[in-house]
């Protein structure tokens, strides 16, 4: 039944989070979305119907319980995947005192997508990959949730 | 417990704000630094190149007289003192009519994390807004206080990533603020490599803005094509640099890279595809009865109040605000024209836009015809202390840096884009507006919440 699950397979959602910066990563990424090789994967803006939570910008205090929250509201299989310098290392904004950066601080993180400004592809493949391990390991018992919360 | 200035100071502050207006004055920027529990609030005024500067010092928890009496466009930057001082400004707060017929909407945040980009509180009669409030998220990045106590050298980096619109606006007018301070003569080449780049990144910041009017339109096809032309961009910024907005290439003393000038041609080549792509949409735009009139019929801002903002958002209302006029640029030695026009709708923005991006692209054009050979870069030694103010065309109107320099080292820094003062005319552009034209009344504006709220 390989042709039934083909149908029943839908698009990959994503959920685009820019939680402060210069918004260069958000924009590379809408671009990504709109090439050839971006068809499959939409944006959503309701937490319940995302498959992926991209995160890009520099994390602080405020946007902190708000990205838990989000997650939270994801249902699984989920994945978290932090995109560009400022949600993987802090970059420049690393030594603010507002800042939590980076991301994995606030979130398990299960891919990183590095560069300021990451490029397009790489962006692309991260999401489909993740997509991928995330179901594996949820068949296998990993639990999104359960490892939050340690 | 808060405390109200006294009546003779507040009077006394707001009267020579005033007289300052009525001999033609503009408000540029408020700033505040404190000092022993003592705030500090700066109203730097402008005329034609000429500065005033009015200065009140006030204890901790003190309410101080909004400047809005008097100029309403210091709206956005007395808030933002709000948050990062203790001090309050007393502005009128929007009433609220408890009649029947009226309903009260929230509406947003659009982004989920945050209020932001903007939480707006509709007053309601029907589908028509008659008062609007917002409030915006306020993701503050501490940009300005990351960079003081720094060196030089590590700003232009910095403010690059302050906003993805108006990075190298930013970064530009700091190199051209500490250039200024040390009395350093940049090198010819240098000068138009800068206003290039200057110009190559408001052309993306403005085809980002075309491409959500066409979002905010229903025009879906035409915002493909907007996005195909942002990867033009993207290709002729890809021949210049590795990275896609041009991060990276301005330094202090000139341009950190020589980059020759065939490449510039090269990514010439590329960009002048655009005008041609553009022509079409926006002859389309122009035609089409349904679109123009859509546009026409919002966003209306009374032309008198729009002749007090700034940028795009006062060309539309029919003042020529010239924002390359006090550049360090060499755009004195080209031909340009500052598009303007009268009808202050979201038609008239929204063609402006159009007529930017085709100046843009022009002086580009001429921009590299006139690069000549030579060094891109002086050694510069940071020697001098002192304090100076840049200002430099942004994608939307203009960017303003103050600087204060002990040596190499950042002592004070400030700056400011157009959004800061614009976005205090949101609520009189949307006043009277149907509740389904707000996003496209919004996109109109062209508001860069990463540079205002810094």
């Amino acid at each position: 039944m390989s042709w039934l699950n083909g149908i029943r397979a839908k698009s990959i959602s994503v959920m685009l989070i820019n939680a402060g910066g210069c918004t260069g990563c958000a924009r590379q990424f809408q671009a990504a979305l709109l090439l050839d090789s971006g068809k499959g994967i939409t944006l959503t803006g309701n937490p319940r119907h995302a498959d992926v939570l991209f995160v890009a910008g520099c994390i602080n205090n405020k946007s902190a319980d708000y990205l838990k929250e989000i997650n939270n509201k994801m249902p699984s299989p989920k994945a978290v995947i932090a995109a560009g310098a400022c949600a993987c290392e802090g970059s420049l904004f690393r030594s603010e005192e507002n800042g939590i950066n980076p991301l994995e601080k606030v979130l398990p993180v299960n891919t990183y997508v590095r560069g300021c400004i990451p490029e397009m592809d790489k962006m692309l493949e991260a999401v489909i990959n993740v997509v991928e391990d995330g179901y594996k390991e949820y068949k296998d018992g990993w639990d999104h949730d359960t490892e939050l919360e340690r | 417990m808060i405390r109200n200035l006294s009546d003779k100071r507040s009077a006394s502050l707001l009267s020579k704000l005033f007289g300052f207006k009525s001999m033609g004055f503009e408000l540029l920027l408020i700033e505040a630094y404190g000092d022993n529990n003592k705030i500090t609030v700066n109203y730097l005024l402008e005329k034609e190149g000429q500065f005033e500067s009015v200065d009140i010092t006030v204890s901790e928890n003190t309410a101080i007289p909004s400047v809005t009496l008097v100029y309403p466009r210091g709206e956005r930057m007395e808030a933002d003192i709000e948050q990062r001082f203790p001090v309050l400004f007393n502005r009128k707060s929007v009433e609220v009519i408890d009649e029947e017929g009226y309903s009260l909407i929230d509406w947003g945040p659009f982004h989920p994390l945050l209020t932001e980009p903007v939480l707006f509180h509709l007053l309601m009669k029907d589908e028509v807004i008659k008062k609007v409030s917002f409030e915006t998220g306020y993701n503050y990045r501490e940009v300005e206080k990351l960079c003081t106590g720094r060196k030089v050298w590590d700003i232009p980096d910095i403010l690059e990533r302050v906003s993805s619109a108006n990075g190298i606006s930013l970064s530009l007018a700091f190199a051209s603020a500490v250039e200024d301070i040390n009395g350093f003569y940049i090198p010819q080449k240098a000068q138009w490599v800068r206003l290039v780049i200057n110009e190559m990144s408001c052309v993306n910041a403005n085809l980002h803005g075309l491409y959500n009017t066409a979002r905010c339109l229903g025009l879906y096809s035409d915002s493909v094509r907007i996005s195909r032309l942002v990867n033009l961009y993207r290709e002729a910024a890809g021949l210049i640099c590795s990275h896609p907005l041009l991060f990276g290439i301005i330094g202090i003393g000139g341009i950190n890279k020589d980059i020759p000038k065939d490449t510039f041609y090269a990514a010439n080549a590329v960009l002048q595809e655009i005008e041609s792509e553009l022509a079409n949409i926006r002859k389309r735009w122009e035609s089409t009865a349904a679109i123009a009139k859509r546009l026409r019929t919002t966003g209306f801002i009374d032309s008198e109040t729009a002749m007090t903002a700034s940028g795009r958002l006062a060309r539309a209302a029919g003042n020529a605000v010239d924002s390359k006029k006090y550049s360090k640029l060499p755009y004195d030695e080209l031909p340009y024209t500052v598009p303007v026009r009268e009808d202050s709708n979201c038609y008239a923005r929204t063609m402006l836009k159009f007529d930017d991006l085709t100046q843009s692209l022009r002086l580009i054009d001429m921009g590299i015809e006139n690069m000549p050979k030579g060094e891109v870069k002086l050694e510069a030694k940071m020697k001098k202390s002192g304090e100076a103010l840049a200002r430099e065309p942004g994608a939307e109107g203009e960017v303003i840096v103050r600087v204060k320099l002990e040596k190499d080292t950042v002592d004070y820094i400030f700056f400011r884009n157009d959004t800061t003062v614009n976005i205090s005319f949101l609520p009189g552009c949307l006043n009277g507006a149907e509740l389904t034209d707000l996003p496209l009344i919004v996109s109109s504006l062209d508001l860069d919440l990463s540079g205002m709220e810094k």
